[in-house]
């Protein structure tokens, strides 16, 4: 997720001749509203690794990101022609990513069969465990072990509280843009973080300490 | 928390946007100056600072990306849909344009011949494919501004912003139910596809009061509850969630809806002819909505009897989505 504005977008004006490479996300979803495939192949570039590790985060399994992270950019490609210049091409790519998992969720319910494919997805097995995150973060014991406990604790939090720390923490997404893609208010948003991370502190401040002697040596 | 913060205190707005902001920006710094200037003794401000560092050292988490196989596959699939949409030899598409009426022709005689049930089944997966990403339209619940010219008020039932959207506390018992309605004053054409989604949270069931949720083709309120001569509802009623089709008749099954603080999405999807209703992601309505192709409005209601106290249910957003 780069070219970030800090600014408000401006309004929308022919198509400057900027290299691809420098073209704002926004810009560039334009030109793939003219067809142009590379610079659609950029923008699956700038955020495969966002959609994909969003869905990863929230969905826990592998064969769902897959599937639902193919069809996040099959969907994006071919109805590019509803996303509205100048608004935020994460917002509106979060907000696809975000509905589709939502229905999956749904479907799983009435069919929790998985179709077992060859997988697509590279660093989950590197990167899934938060023992193995947490020690390529610091040399600390101490925070290592901290750290892996509030990376565990994430997957127990309610799912609105998880949902805004994946979105707001782990996406960078403004509360703004949490409040477009989730439809709900930045007030209630700023209460789900407050809330969630209060019980991350928590678990911070427990005594007992969840990872095992194997992870550790790890 | 030592110190209780209020959801609109101004110091949880600072928390917050220096906890989404993150370690190292201009908020987080003035945020920890200010907690550490306020809150001298508050650990558990300490606590939550520390959680979100901690977050950013693991940002790293479950973090994948698209192998070759993934690219390749995708690119694939869209390199296909070029081709299917470009380079069409005029044989070709003539061939298609033949195929379509042909096909069309088909249809349509057996649109005539077989029950219901088989193209319904197509269109209702079709609405399910719809992806509404666009909102239309919402209430702010949490700020409602009581001039916004979108959505108006209806039926004797006076209804309050507070924690969400609920009735006003009794100002008497009532024997018979009293409704109370926010409806959209703007319709949105009957040919066009929208989802219109609301959060509903219910602390306790209640026999004496019900909130609804509703399109309706008819925006002709009555004076007593609220309630328009022809419209598609959810409702939840003593902890029942119920489908209304327009014409009063209850659809399927009642719902069992757990109390608790996590609301739950009401989702009513409509197009042209038929809608499907999805509530805390369980599907209690697909088929023919029975509204007809005119304008159709967007409302939340609740019907009140009795003492009732207003905490048993309260709606948290209210938003109209198109694809």
């Amino acid at each position: 997720m780069t070219q970030r504005h800090a600014e408000k977008p401006a309004e929308p004006t022919d198509l400057q001749a900027v290299p691809l490479g420098r073209a704002s996300d926004e810009d560039l979803m334009r030109r793939t509203q003219q067809g142009d495939k590379q610079a659609y192949s950029l923008l699956f570039e700038r955020y495969s690794a966002s959609v994909l590790s969003y869905l990863y985060r929230m969905l826990g399994n592998v064969e769902d990101v897959e599937s639902i992270g193919q069809e996040v950019f099959l969907r994006a490609f071919r109805f590019a022609a509803t996303y509205r210049y100048p608004q935020k091409l994460s917002t509106w790519l979060f907000t696809i990513t975000r509905n589709l998992a939502i229905n999956n969720a749904r479907r799983r319910k009435r069919s929790p069969v998985r179709n077992l494919t060859e997988l697509n997805i590279d660093g989950a097995e590197h990167s899934g465990d938060p023992y193995a995150v947490a020690a390529e973060s610091t040399d600390s014991l101490e925070k290592r072990e901290e750290i892996a406990r509030v990376l565990r604790a994430l997957d127990d939090l309610p799912h609105d509280q998880k949902e805004v720390i994946m979105l707001g923490v782990f996406q960078d997404l403004s509360y703004a843009q949490m409040e477009e893609i989730t439809g709900t208010k930045a007030v209630t948003l700023r209460s789900r973080m407050f809330h969630g991370l209060k019980k991350l502190g928590r678990i911070v401040g427990a005594s007992e300490l969840p990872v095992t002697e194997k992870q550790r040596r790890s | 928390m030592a110190q209780a913060i209020e959801e609109n205190d101004p110091m949880m707005e600072m928390l917050t946007d220096a906890l989404r902001a993150g370690p190292g920006s201009p908020q987080w710094h003035d945020a920890v100056a200010k907690v550490r200037a306020d809150h001298p003794d508050a650990d558990e401000f300490q606590l939550l600072l520390t959680a979100r560092q901690h977050l950013e050292s693991g940002k790293q988490y479950r973090a994948v990306r698209a192998g070759a196989g993934f690219s390749r596959k995708l690119f694939g699939q869209i390199e296909a849909d070029l081709v299917r949409g470009s380079n069409l030899p005029v044989a070709t598409v003539v061939a298609v344009l033949a195929g379509i009426v042909l096909v069309g022709l088909v249809i349509g005689i057996g649109f005539w011949l077989l029950p219901a049930g088989g193209p319904a089944k197509g269109q209702i997966e079709d609405l399910d494919r719809l992806l509404f990403v666009s909102p239309v339209m919402s209430v702010n619940i949490e700020t409602p501004d009581a001039a916004d010219p979108r959505w108006q008020h209806a039926g004797p039932l006076r209804l309050i912003w507070r924690d969400g959207l609920r009735p006003a506390p009794t100002g008497g018992a009532t024997k018979d139910f009293v409704g109370g309605a926010i409806v959209s004053s703007v319709g949105l054409g009957g040919d066009q596809p929208v989802s219109f989604e609301v959060s509903i949270r219910q602390n306790r069931p209640s026999a004496d009061l019900i909130a609804q949720v509703f399109v309706t083709d008819r925006p002709d309120f009555s004076q007593d509850l609220a309630v328009s001569s022809h419209e598609l509802v959810w409702m939840i009623h003593d902890g029942n969630a119920r489908v209304v089709l327009p014409g009063g008749r209850v659809d399927g099954k009642a719902l069992k809806i757990e109390p608790g603080r996590q609301p739950i999405t009401v989702r009513i999807a409509v197009n042209n002819t038929f809608a499907t209703i999805d509530a805390g992601e369980k599907r209690l309505f697909a088929g023919p909505h029975g509204l007809s192709h005119e304008a159709r409005y967007f409302g939340v209601r609740f019907l009140r009897r009795g003492n009732e106290r207003n905490d048993a249910v309260s709606i948290q957003s209210i938003r109209v989505m198109k694809p």
